[in-house]
Formats: structure tokens, C-alpha cells, sequence
């Protein structure tokens, strides 16, 4: 899901680093000293995550956890994720260094689309759980897969968006088991 | 603070080693009439298309240009004895000056002899060699690259580890001095 440089339009993609940097403003101040443990954890496992691969019909998946880090992080889900996005850019090679705006925009709605359903009091937990992982893949997928349609790499994104479905359904019931886990030790990590 | 400070500096400096250490290996087989060398990172870690260059004994002139193969693989037929040199380049920043000595034995025709020749002289041998690596942008990007995946994932946590630890302190001392 990571965008590499050379696809989108370089002026788009430094504007959306520059918006990211004022979205990461914006989200991460007045953090309390409390909440950086939680966010440095959460980047860590954010970060490994891209490491473990799923072979699934001809190509590879990883979870992503963007769900998780909604659920946990909320709003200060987005610095997480920009940062971990690169670090994984210029570490890993995954994505290129001048779209991490870009694709932490994509990544970070995902996220923050999984907290506004988390916080949904009045549904189910477990159905909360299992929407908000399911749209922390999605949404990137979606938004993915539209800017690449615009950017004319059309061909076959639909197939690669059916592949992400998968992905979301995994990635839902993984984070219910997050969820079910932390709900089980008592921790005050999730509200 | 202190801690993640110092952890995150080690490391970086461990893999700044890793990165120098990162040289051409170059060995090779000299086997009556022809002379292989293997050039790679490492055994496994083959430099495919590296420019090569052989020298006859005591000239100046190239006695043959050419690349490895995708294997790190080079192969060439000496005419004379002595002393010959190649010079391997990779194109992105590493080049190794390889002596090699071709003794007069390599040249036997004589059949009866040949063998017991052959059995003397074909062994891989590990040559001295003076290596010359020029810095340049390739040859940052490709020692990166090199650098197997756990520890670009250690290295990866270290930092996330480093700079939680350094905004921590820094707002919990904010929080103190309030």
C-alpha cells in the first residue's frame, strides 16, 4: 500500500507532505507526557508489522494496524504514522522518502475514520473492533487505489482493491483480538 | 533520557562499521590454461557485471576488458608468467587491485606431466590484495541495502525507542519545572 516516488505528481506529493506537517502540528500538541510511552509502543509495533508477509493470491500482504493505532492513539494516531512511514522509507525502502506525505494522509484516515467509529459508544464492542481494523485497510486501500486511477496507472487497481478486502476482514479480526486482549489484562491502554 | 540517547548513538555507530566493513571479496582458482575469479561481497553475494580489467606481466596496456557474469564469475587465458594484475570495479564506489602469479608450470605441454602440474597448481588460492573505496553517493545507498533485515528492524526500533524516550523526558521535565 506504500505509494513509491515517480507515481504521484511531485507538486501533489510536497503538498501533501506539507500538509501532513500541519496535520502532525495540529494532532500532536498539548500532548501529555502520559500518552508518548503509548505512541512510541504503538509506532514500534506499527513499524514491525510491515515486516511480517502474508503470500495471498500472487502477491504479499502485511498488516498494517492502522486500526489499532485509531483505537489506542485516536487523534495522535497521524505523527505515529508519519513517522513510522519514514523510518519504513528510508529503512526498508518501502514507499519512496518524498511520498511519506502522501501516504500517511492515506493511512492516517484510515486510522482516524477507525477511531470516530470507536468511539461510537452505542455499538457492540466487538463489532467497533472488527469495523475499525476493517477501515483502517480500506480506507488506504481506497484512496490508494483512486490515486492511482488519477495518476493513470488505472489497470488493474480493482483487482488489487479486492485483494485489500481480504486484508480489511483479517486485519478486523485482528484487531479484535487486540482489543479482547487488553479488555482481558485490565489495561487502561484502550478507553 | 540519557539511556535511549546513548542506545541509539551506539547503534548508529555499529552501523556505520557494518556499512565500512562492507568490501569486495575477490578469489581465485588458476587451473591449467585458464585463471576464474570470483568477485562478490561476500560467497553468496555476488557482484554481477563488474567491470574487469587484466594486465599481462610488466604492461600498461589491458590484455582483456570485460564484466562478471551474473554469478560474479570472470574467466580469462594467460599467455605468459609472472605477475598479472586485474583490477575489479563494481561502478558504485568499490575497486580492488587483485597480483596474481602465473608460474612457468602453468605453460607444461608435456601430457605425462600434465596432470601431476594440474594437481600442483589448481587450488583456490587467497591473494593479497590492496582495495581502494570511493566514496560516493552509489556507495552509500548500496551499503544500506546490504544491510540484512533484522537489524535494519533493530535499528528501525532503536530510533522509535529513542525519540519516545527523548520527548518523554523532554515533556516530563516541562511537567516538573511547572
Amino acid at each position: 500500500m506504500h505509494i513509491a516516488d515517480g507515481i504521484i505528481d511531485a507538486r501533489i506529493s510536497i503538498i501533501a507532505n506539507v500538509v501532513s506537517i500541519g496535520i502532525i502540528y495540529f494532532s500532536g500538541r498539548n500532548t501529555p507526557a502520559e500518552e508518548i510511552p503509548k505512541m512510541g509502543i504503538t509506532g514500534a509495533a506499527l513499524f514491525v508489522a510491515s515486516l511480517i508477509h502474508i503470500p495471498f493470491a500472487g502477491t504479499s500482504l502485511h498488516p498494517g494496524l492502522f486500526g489499532i493505532a485509531g483505537i489506542i492513539l485516536g487523534r495522535r494516531a497521524f505523527p505515529v504514522i508519519f513517522t513510522v512511514l519514514l523510518f519504513q522509507s528510508f529503512i526498508f525502502q518501502h514507499g519512496g522518502l518524498l511520498s511519506v506525505g502522501i501516504n500517511s494522509i492515506n493511512m492516517g484516515a484510515g486510522a482516524f475514520l477507525a477511531w470516530i467509529i470507536w468511539k461510537q459508544k452505542f455499538l457492540p464492542e466487538y463489532f467497533r473492533a472488527i469495523l475499525a481494523g476493517f477501515v483502517g485497510v480500506i480506507i488506504p486501500a481506497l484512496l490508494m487505489s483512486i490515486e492511482f486511477q488519477l495518476s493513470g496507472y488505472g489497470k488493474g487497481i480493482i483487482f488489487i482493491f479486492s485483494i485489500y478486502i481480504f486484508a480489511a476482514i483479517v486485519e478486523g479480526l485482528l484487531s479484535l483480538s487486540v482489543v479482547k486482549f487488553f479488555r482481558k489484562i485490565n489495561s487502561d491502554i484502550i478507553k | 533520557m540519557n539511556k535511549s540517547l546513548i542506545t541509539s548513538t551506539l547503534l548508529v555507530l555499529l552501523f556505520s562499521t557494518l556499512a565500512m566493513a562492507h568490501s569486495i571479496r575477490v578469489d581465485v582458482n588458476i587451473q591449467s590454461p585458464t585463471v576464474t575469479i570470483y568477485a562478490g561481497f561476500s560467497k553468496i553475494k555476488p557482484i554481477a557485471n563488474a567491470k574487469v580489467e587484466v594486465f599481462a606481466p610488466e604492461t600498461e596496456t589491458p590484455y582483456q576488458l570485460g564484466q562478471t557474469d551474473i554469478n560474479g564469475n570472470f574467466a580469462f587465458l594467460p599467455n605468459a608468467y609472472g605477475e598479472w594484475r586485474i583490477k575489479i570495479d563494481d561502478e558504485m564506489g568499490h575497486v580492488r587491485n587483485t597480483k596474481i602469479n602465473i608460474p612457468k608450470e602453468f605453460f607444461t605441454t608435456d601430457d605425462s606431466e600434465h596432470e601431476t602440474d594440474i594437481k600442483s597448481i589448481s587450488k583456490v588460492i587467497k591473494i593479497e590484495t590492496e582495495e581502494e573505496i570511493e566514496t560516493s553517493h552509489h556507495h552509500s545507498h548500496n551499503a544500506i541495502t546490504e544491510i540484512p533485515i533484522i537489524y535494519k528492524a533493530i535499528f528501525g526500533l532503536a530510533l522509535i525507542f529513542g525519540i519516545t524516550g527523548i520527548l518523554y523526558g523532554y515533556k516530563a521535565n516541562k511537567k516538573l519545572k511547572q
